[in-house]
């Protein structure tokens, strides 16, 4: 929606053109144009993001034969040992040049005209999901569509931000898809430009659900017109709690879920703790989750356990997402009008409509206008006891709540506009509250338009792992819209693109990091509506160490950041059992070690012997266990082809070192063993596997065999793993199952 | 009758309030609420003629004395300001929002 039309000069409101009865979202395509002459403006919201960029696939080359490597005593390659961890998202350095390579994107705002302008721009850099940094800079108007400023306010990743000054040059137009804004950063020693696409003309959007509690009716309007009590030439008009918003930059809208919470029990008169309004709104509010997002809840009751002294209150600070709910209270001081008041009944509508507003920018993170200065304000604040805004008390100031409407013009101050329009969304954003502990997914764009879901499962009915059973969890991502969607095929493959964080009760949470990067030349695939792309990852140790080892319950959650929205999952909450015997206890002691994480993780290996060892003992000593499934595969998978590791000889008595690859022939039998316990015999190999890795593993075997000559265990193989993953209920199966045999 | 209201500026703070030297309040850990700028109200008796009112934090040496007329004055707000205590007297309940 653009309030292009919003001419204040003439007392002229594009939002003069939406019934104030309509609920729920407005229709564009119904919205009239008005007369001639017309103003086009430049503020709103502005967008840039990076395309994906995929090549053609390249013809296959032939690996050649190894051949000695030349010795060149000048330059002695190193021992063949686990070297530095690969570089991952938190130790890259992304410069200004690079902005475009992995995934970016960027916000402006501009708010150089329209209602209340703060002749301020706003921008919102944003890479790979968890760095972010923000900038606000004051400017000036030098020509009739170009702005320049200085920036004044930097957040986030500013190390490197090194700009200090933009120039924004606007492109203006009846159509929102020809608008644009260029802006060039300069200082620092660096200058860049980018252009951005207009987006909105408004800063961020917000939806607001009301409900009430029975006979506490809702004040959701007032006309500005009704009581004599108002300034000298404010014109009269039928103001809602969405229009005040969306003068504030806000693109407000009123939920259509509204409710009428019923107070049947005993006493109906019986009053509201914080605790009970939080619970009412964990059920009636359509929108409830515990997380971050542009929507609040209202509620419009009786009265509070504190009495008719408390008016309205932003009562959600309770749980782990605050400033999500509020309320107001009908039975209270606010229903009292002065003695001897011109119209009493103006008079409360009026109150009842302010303190709706009020307590809402409480959920902005508005605080009272005289307390600006105290908690930690987002920039250094001036508190304004006498202040004609939403925000202040209309009975604090000097003369009264008489002499408070006398000049209140029902709007926000400007700083108040200006943190909600420029300050960091989270500062903003109702429920935005640190992520696991200390670790910050930056509040990510996740707003349903993204067009995709990502999800984590466990491919078992219960999340609970055994002792030692490695955990592999399954990483799915779905085109979520009515249309089909372009991403790389390796998209969930590419682990520099995915942050994983897993967090163990009582402990902080910690970064999983894979052990390997690949880097790979992306190709397209499609993604039809509702079809998904569905990869494995082995999480329990990285090259942070093992982060899913000790009996307990853990949390696991990945983000990502597909065609430049962010995308975060849901939190997978599973449980590790504690150990059944005490050789469980005694095997852990070798396995819980890096080199047996990286034999694990990278599927075998015939010189981390240390490694090799642990999960040999696993076999030996707990034969049936889960553990001993994985550590089969990974003992298997070396011995069933020839395999070449690089050797390093120091030859005796000189300097002269020899290095050569090695070829160790394949124990085809040794491997075959391997594989058809673990895959074939044992009943739980689905399961502690995974279809994804399961269905990966005996494909590879069925392959060896075939290529060994032997189609029929080949052939074996594949129709057993066929069956295997058919039978393997599903969680939902399972679920339904169980539900079938309860009744 | 007297209402005592705490009001803002309190942080765990330790609050004492005397009628005429006699304690009538007398807590710990009172803490503002930022959203409504109330952090404790009590009922407490009072004299029918003129007295003295006084509140302190004594952990912080903090102290304020008024004479309060009880035919003008049924509610008092107590806050904690920069520079000590602030106390405002008024005939009607305040209102918090």
């Amino acid at each position: 929606m653009t309030n292009d039309f919003d001419d204040t000069t003439r007392g002229f409101d594009e939002t003069d053109f939406y019934p104030e009865n309509m609920a729920g979202p407005r229709d564009l395509d119904l919205r009239p144009v008005p007369p001639f002459p017309f103003l086009l403006f430049a503020s709103g919201l502005y967008s840039w993001r990076s395309p994906i960029i995929v090549g053609p696939i390249p013809p296959l080359q032939p690996i050649p034969f190894p051949r000695p490597i030349p010795v060149n005593p000048e330059m002695p390659i190193p021992d063949p040992r686990p070297g530095p961890r690969p570089v991952g998202i938190q130790d890259q350095a992304v410069d200004a040049a690079s902005l475009s390579l992995f995934g970016n994107s960027e916000d402006l705002r501009l708010d150089v005209d329209g209602r209340y302008p703060q002749m301020t721009a706003s921008g919102t850099i944003y890479r790979a999901f968890s760095h972010r940094t923000h900038w606000i800079a004051r400017l000036t108007q030098t020509a009739p569509n170009s702005y320049t400023g200085q920036i004044w306010y930097k957040d986030g990743d500013t190390a490197t931000f090194p700009f200090t000054n933009v120039t924004i040059t606007v492109v203006k137009s009846l159509f929102a898809n020809q608008r644009s804004a260029t802006l060039v950063y300069t200082g620092g020693g660096s200058t860049y430009t980018r252009t951005f696409r207009f987006v909105s003309s408004y800063f961020h959007k917000a939806e607001f659900e009301y409900d009430c509690e029975t006979g506490a009716p809702a004040t959701l309007q007032y006309n500005t017109g009704a009581h004599p009590n108002k300034p000298a030439g404010m014109p009269a008009e039928l103001l809602t709690i969405e229009k005040v918003y969306q003068r504030a930059g806000i693109d407000a809208t009123r939920s259509p879920n509204s409710t009428v919470i019923p107070n049947d029990g005993p006493d109906p008169n019986t009053t509201w703790s914080d605790a009970e309004m939080h619970d009412t709104m964990q059920v009636y509010w359509s929108r409830f989750a515990n997380l971050p997002q542009w929507a609040m809840w209202v509620l419009f009751a009786k009265q509070h356990d504190m009495g008719s002294s408390l008016g309205g209150i932003m009562f959600d600070s309770i749980g782990p997402n605050h400033r999500q709910g509020t309320a107001i209270f009908t039975n209270s001081f606010v229903a009292n009008p002065p003695a001897g008041d011109a119209n009493p009944a103006a008079w409360v509508n009026r109150m009842f409509f302010w303190t709706a507003i009020h307590e809402m920018g409480h959920g902005f993170n508005l605080a009272h206008a005289w307390q600006k200065h105290l908690g930690t304000p987002w920039i250094p604040l001036v508190s304004d006891p006498e202040a004609r805004s939403f925000m202040n008390y209309p009975f604090r100031v000097s003369g009264g709540q008489s002499a408070f409407f006398s000049d209140f013009q029902f709007r926000f101050l400007d700083q108040e506009l200006l943190f909600m329009r420029h300050a960091p969304e989270r500062f903003v954003e109702m429920g935005n509250a640190d992520w696991f502990d200390h670790h910050g997914f930056e509040a990510p764009d996740t707003g349903k338009e993204t067009g995709f879901a990502l999800e984590l499962n466990v491919d078992r009915s219960k999340p609970l792992y055994d002792f030692l059973e490695p955990v592999v969890v399954e990483i799915k991502l779905t085109n979520t819209l009515a249309e089909p969607k372009i991403v790389p095929d390796s998209v969930l493959k590419d682990l520099h693109n995915i942050m994983l964080i897993t967090k163990k009760e009582g402990r902080a949470a910690r970064t999983w990091a894979p052990y390997a990067q690949y880097c790979q030349l992306p190709s397209a695939i499609v993604l039809k509506p509702g079809d998904s792309i569905t990869d494995s990852i082995f999480v329990s140790v990285g090259t942070h160490g093992w982060l899913i080892d000790e009996p307990g319950h853990y949390a696991v959650q990945a983000a990502m950041t597909v065609q430049g929205y962010d995308l975060v999952s849901n939190p997978l909450r599973l449980r590790v059992a504690p150990p059944r015997s005490f050789e469980e206890q005694y095997v852990a002691q070798d396995v819980f070690t890096e080199d047996a994480g990286r034999v694990m993780a990278f599927d075998g290996s015939q010189v981390l012997t240390s490694g090799i060892a642990a999960w040999e003992e696993v076999v030996a000593r707990l034969p049936q266990s889960r553990a001993a499934v994985h550590a089969k595969v990974a003992l298997a998978m070396p011995k069933a082809k020839i395999y070449r590791t690089l050797d390093i000889d120091a030859i005796k008595g000189g300097k002269e070192v020899k290095k050569q690859f090695r070829l160790a022939k394949a124990d085809a039998k040794a491997s075959r063993d391997l594989l058809n316990s673990a895959l074939m015999d044992a009943p739980d190999a689905v399961e502690t596997l995974g279809r994804v890795d399961y269905a990966y593993y005996t494909d590879k075997f069925s392959a060896t065999l075939k290529k060994q000559g032997d189609d029929k265990d080949a052939r074996r193989v594949s129709d057993a793993a066929a069956q295997a993953i058919s039978e393997a209920e599903t969680p939902k199966q399972h679920r339904t199952r169980e539900r079938k045999s309860a009744a | 009758m007297l209402t005592i209201d705490l009001q803002e500026g309190f942080s765990s703070d330790h609050v004492v309030v005397e009628i005429n030297n006699q304690v009538v309040f007398d807590e710990r850990n009172i803490r503002s609420r930022f959203e409504i700028g109330f952090a404790a109200s009590r009922d407490v008796p009072s004299p029918q003629k003129p007295y003295e009112l006084k509140v302190s934090i004594p952990e912080a040496n903090l102290v304020r004395k008024i004479i309060v007329d009880p035919a003008q004055t049924t509610h008092v707000g107590i806050n904690r300001v920069d520079d000590g205590l602030l106390v405002t007297a008024s005939s009607e309940p305040f209102g918090y929002l």
